[in-house]
């Protein structure tokens, strides 16, 4: 079996070439014909994060729709970004969805052109303002809260966390993982919360660093370090630490006392996407209520429906229109310093 | 015309293997992304605050792994080349058998081991009372699995060169009255200077650009060296793209100024004469104690050890303590995660795609090795320095930044190769010299009469070459492509940046579960990746061989 797929493998490398782009059906088609033109794209290739959710998202949609597969190509959020970037640079078609919690990153993608608009689908006017791009190349398809999570076996009741402020004190020294700047989307808006909201300042991270703190690539490999008990605490989305309780882990999280943030999770379509038509029919149900109603047993973040149910949560988020990539360039750089060196 | 054909082929296929990405890059460090020419590329490397640390940090961090894996090696290597240990196969395969795991693969069992909270060695020294404690997030903890992952090619290295020294010398000394001392230190070390020269410059270059261990560990821990500071930078969003380009570009260059010194070590010399096996030191039997705990440690430090780590993390369930009761963790292993690798299609698909590929890079790198390899060293060849360079420069590249040249140049418009084909090219630029050493050691040690009586006969060159060279070359070059078979197959570092959703690889699937959190998978699918690497590389072995059996049987 393996041999025969080698082989076949050896010729595929000789033609090597691109799947032609399929003919989009009009915005205005009603959803079976969309649905039948998906199945003729054969599925899509969803860029994304590995989230306990949006494996959740995948299997609903593939319940819903079974003829229209997601292919999920899992990385880490500024991975997604800069592939992304590279493949539309070089003029290579091969995503049809694209999110990642770099959500800075989105209204740049918009502003090249490399987004395919989303208001014109059906079910754009289902989600409230604060969930939507203002322009319409995206939207927030998820959000998440920052918690505190701990392993209950390393660190005994009355001993967990409050505050995020104390992991940079002795108790916690080598025991503590956070976000990579360099590689994990949440880390950026993350480390503004903690940095310039909650006015830590660089010296809270210099001092998180000098506390012997682990980095980790993205929160999955965040969620393994904490459930196999390798580091006793994390400040982690509340996605990756229901994931673990769920699968079995020895794992408790809390909101910390300062607050939380809510990170966001933008999706977009890509404009020279090879199957637009799968890719309309995923995001259209993932704006309609039945597609965020069968979601909302993942019980993560806050409903993204309402206009004022993100100012009834009284959490910060990042609004990512209101920064330039020199601004974030700078942020970062001052960040992965004060970090790792 | 007909005679030149080939070099003109075997020219046009260096340019376009090792030429064209590098141009493409070059051309990339000094190109803004709105088109126009500008230097801030390169200023923006040369303002990282991290750069000198990333390059003192490689330069001690090669320095230490090469040193050791040479010493250690090199020990190995003539303990089981001319001391008469016995079952010298199995030693060979047990200090060789590393090479079959990837280095991130590596690093990631050392994490599972000597994770400084929940390593299993720490966890069991803790319960054994000890209060010492290993920590892999540390340089030396660096330092300890990049050497273990430069150790194994070293040591093949030395062993073939050590298994060909002529005992004449020796011998002649001894009998002259020379104590084995002076034997050593005035016969036989300065004959294996070469070879020792070689197998420490290809450990330096090797252990300067292992991304794997400088990515797993060196990421989470800040510990800055070049490849990793590479990948941290093409991961960041905010990094102007000349300025990733300008880093890659000099990783390529630090990479290849090494490279001179390489061919003076004559390198190919030390392995151009058949294999003689002399065992000219017999140990006595304290020494051969030693000597074989030795080899055990060994065996056991590189392959054993992180083996072992890997099967008992794809056994054991999510959320299951490093810390909990031996009885616990002994009554809850289950093969789930051996389940989910062999069921699921794009496991499957990433192991039959990386066997295709793994084998069409060994292959192509073979034929264009041989190629190279005979021209160069086809006496009074115009521009055979050239050829010795370009052929041989890929061996001190990244393959991050070879990753970046090679999405440069064959990625972008007007070629716009596909996943499979940049994954393919990239595994075979950056092996070609492994296949190109071989080679020219064969040539060089081929009998030229039979390829001149064949040209003087009226036979083509391509003819010539596979009369005379061939059944010379097929060995080596079966060794060499064995070695290429099992570096592609496993290979991440470059596969991470090329590969594409429907086209996975083994590599990047591997490391996508270690960031995924999946360590489990990741581990079964390590030691079923293994075991697959094994067999394609028997299978080669076995290829190259068959002209001796069948010689051997005619006899």
């Amino acid at each position: 079996m393996l041999i025969r797929s080698g082989l076949s493998t050896s010729v595929a490398l000789a033609a090597a070439l691109a799947v032609p782009t399929q003919a989009a059906v009009p915005a205005t088609a009603p959803a079976d014909v969309l649905y039948e033109a998906a199945k003729k794209d054969g599925g899509l290739d969803w860029y994304a994060i590995p989230l306990p959710y949006n494996d959740a998202v995948i299997r609903e949609f593939s319940n819903r729709y079974p003829g229209v597969p997601v292919r999920p190509f899992y990385s880490g959020g500024t991975q997604l970004v800069q592939r992304f970037k590279m493949e539309k640079s070089q003029g290579r078609e091969i995503a049809d969805c694209v999110s990642s919690g770099l959500t800075e990153a989105f209204p740049e993608f918009r502003r090249k052109g490399w987004l395919a608009p989303l208001d014109s689908l059906p079910h754009w006017n289902q989600r409230p303002a604060w969930a939507k791009d203002p322009h319409g190349a995206y939207f927030y398809y998820a959000n998440f809260r920052i918690v505190l999570m701990w392993n209950t076996t390393l660190v005994k009741n009355g001993e967990e966390p409050l505050t995020i402020k104390e992991l940079a004190e002795p108790r916690w020294r080598g025991r503590v993982v956070m976000f990579d700047p360099t590689s994990a989307g949440v880390a950026v808006p993350l480390y503004r919360w903690i940095v310039e909201r909650l006015g830590f300042g660089l010296r809270w991270l210099k001092a998180l660093r000098a506390n012997d703190v682990q980095l980790a690539a993205n929160a999955a490999q965040m969620d393994e370090a904490v459930a196999s008990g390798r580091r006793a605490v994390a400040l982690t989305r509340d996605t990756e630490a229901r994931g673990a309780m769920v699968r079995g882990a020895p794992i408790s999280f809390r909101v910390p006392e300062e607050g939380t943030m809510l990170h966001f999770m933008p999706i977009a379509i890509n404009k020279g996407a090879p199957h637009p038509n799968a890719a309309r029919l995923f995001v259209d149900w993932l704006l309609s209520d039945e597609g965020r109603k069968a979601l909302d047993g993942q019980n993560v973040g806050i409903a993204p429906s309402g206009e004022g149910a993100f100012h009834q949560s009284r959490a910060w988020a990042f609004d990512a229109e209101s920064v330039n990539p020199e601004e974030t360039k700078n942020f970062i750089d001052r960040v992965v310093l004060a970090l790792k060196g | 015309m007909k005679d030149k054909l080939p070099r003109i082929v075997a020219l046009t296929a260096l340019v376009f293997l090792v030429g064209w990405p590098a141009m493409r890059l070059a051309v990339g460090t000094l190109t803004g992304e709105d088109g126009v020419w500008t230097l801030m590329g390169w200023r923006e490397v040369f303002a990282l605050p991290a750069l000198p640390r990333a390059a003192w940090n490689t330069l001690l961090l090669a320095s230490v792994s090469a040193f050791s894996a040479v010493l250690f090696g090199g020990a190995a290597a003539f303990l089981i080349a001319r001391c008469g240990l016995p079952a010298p196969g199995l030693w060979r395969t047990g200090l060789a058998a590393p090479i079959l795991f990837s280095q991130s693969v590596l690093a990631a069992a050392w994490v599972l081991l000597a994770d400084r909270q929940g390593g299993l060695l720490n966890v069991l020294a803790e319960r054994l009372g000890v209060a010492w404690r290993l920590n892999v997030f540390s340089p030396s903890g660096m330092a300890l699995v990049v050497m273990s992952c430069v150790l194994p090619p070293a040591f093949l290295f030395l062993e073939a060169a050590f298994a060909r020294m002529d005992p004449a010398l020796e011998e002649t000394a001894a009998v002259c009255g020379a104590d084995a001392r002076t034997i050593l230190l005035r016969v036989t070390l300065p004959r294996a200077a070469p070879a020792l020269g070689g197998a420490s410059l290809i450990s330096f270059l090797a252990a300067a650009a292992a991304f794997g261990p400088q990515a797993v560990l060196g990421l989470p821990s800040g510990i800055w060296t070049l490849p990793n500071l590479l990948y941290a930078r093409w991961n960041l969003y905010s990094a102007h793209p000349a300025s990733i380009a300008a880093l890659a570009a000099l990783l390529l260059t630090l990479g290849a100024s090494v490279r001179p010194l390489l061919v003076r070590s004559r390198i190919a010399e030390a392995l151009a004469s058949p294999r003689v096996d002399a065992q000219t030191w017999p140990l006595g039997p304290y020494a051969r104690a030693t000597a074989l705990v030795g080899l055990v440690l060994m065996v056991i430090i590189g392959a054993i050890l992180p083996a072992m780590a890997l099967l008992l993390r794809s056994l054991t369930p999510y959320g299951l303590q490093v810390h909990a009761p031996a009885s616990e963790v002994w009554s809850r292993l289950n093969m789930d995660a051996w389940i989910t690798v062999a069921c699921d299609p794009q496991w499957r698909r990433a192991f039959a795609h990386s066997l295709g590929m793994a084998y069409a890079a060994t292959v192509l790198s073979a034929a264009v090795g041989l190629a190279l390899a005979a021209l160069a060293a086809r006496p009074g060849t115009r521009g055979a320095t050239w050829v010795d360079a370009a052929a041989s420069a890929p061996l001190g590249w990244s393959a991050t930044a070879l990753a970046v040249a090679i999405s440069a140049a064959f990625g972008a418009s007007p070629m716009r190769l596909g996943p499979p084909a940049l994954m393919t090219l990239a595994y075979l630029i950056r092996e070609l010299p492994l296949p190109y050493l071989a080679g020219r050691a064969s040539v060089a040690g081929a009998p030229r009469a039979l390829e001149e009586v064949a040209l003087a006969l009226g036979a083509s060159p391509i003819t010539a070459a596979r009369v005379a060279l061939w059944p010379a070359a097929r060995p080596a070059l079966a060794a060499a492509g064995a070695v290429v078979f099992c570096a592609s197959f496993r290979e991440i570092e470059a596969s991470v940046l090329l590969a594409a959703p429907g086209w996975e690889s083994f590599g990047a699937s591997s490391y996508a579960a270690w960031t995924g959190g999946q360590v489990r998978e990741m581990s079964a699918a390590s030691l079923i990746g293994a075991v697959l690497a094994g067999l394609g590389t028997a299978t080669i072995l076995w290829a190259g061989s068959i002209d001796r059996r069948q010689g051997e049987k005619a006899c």
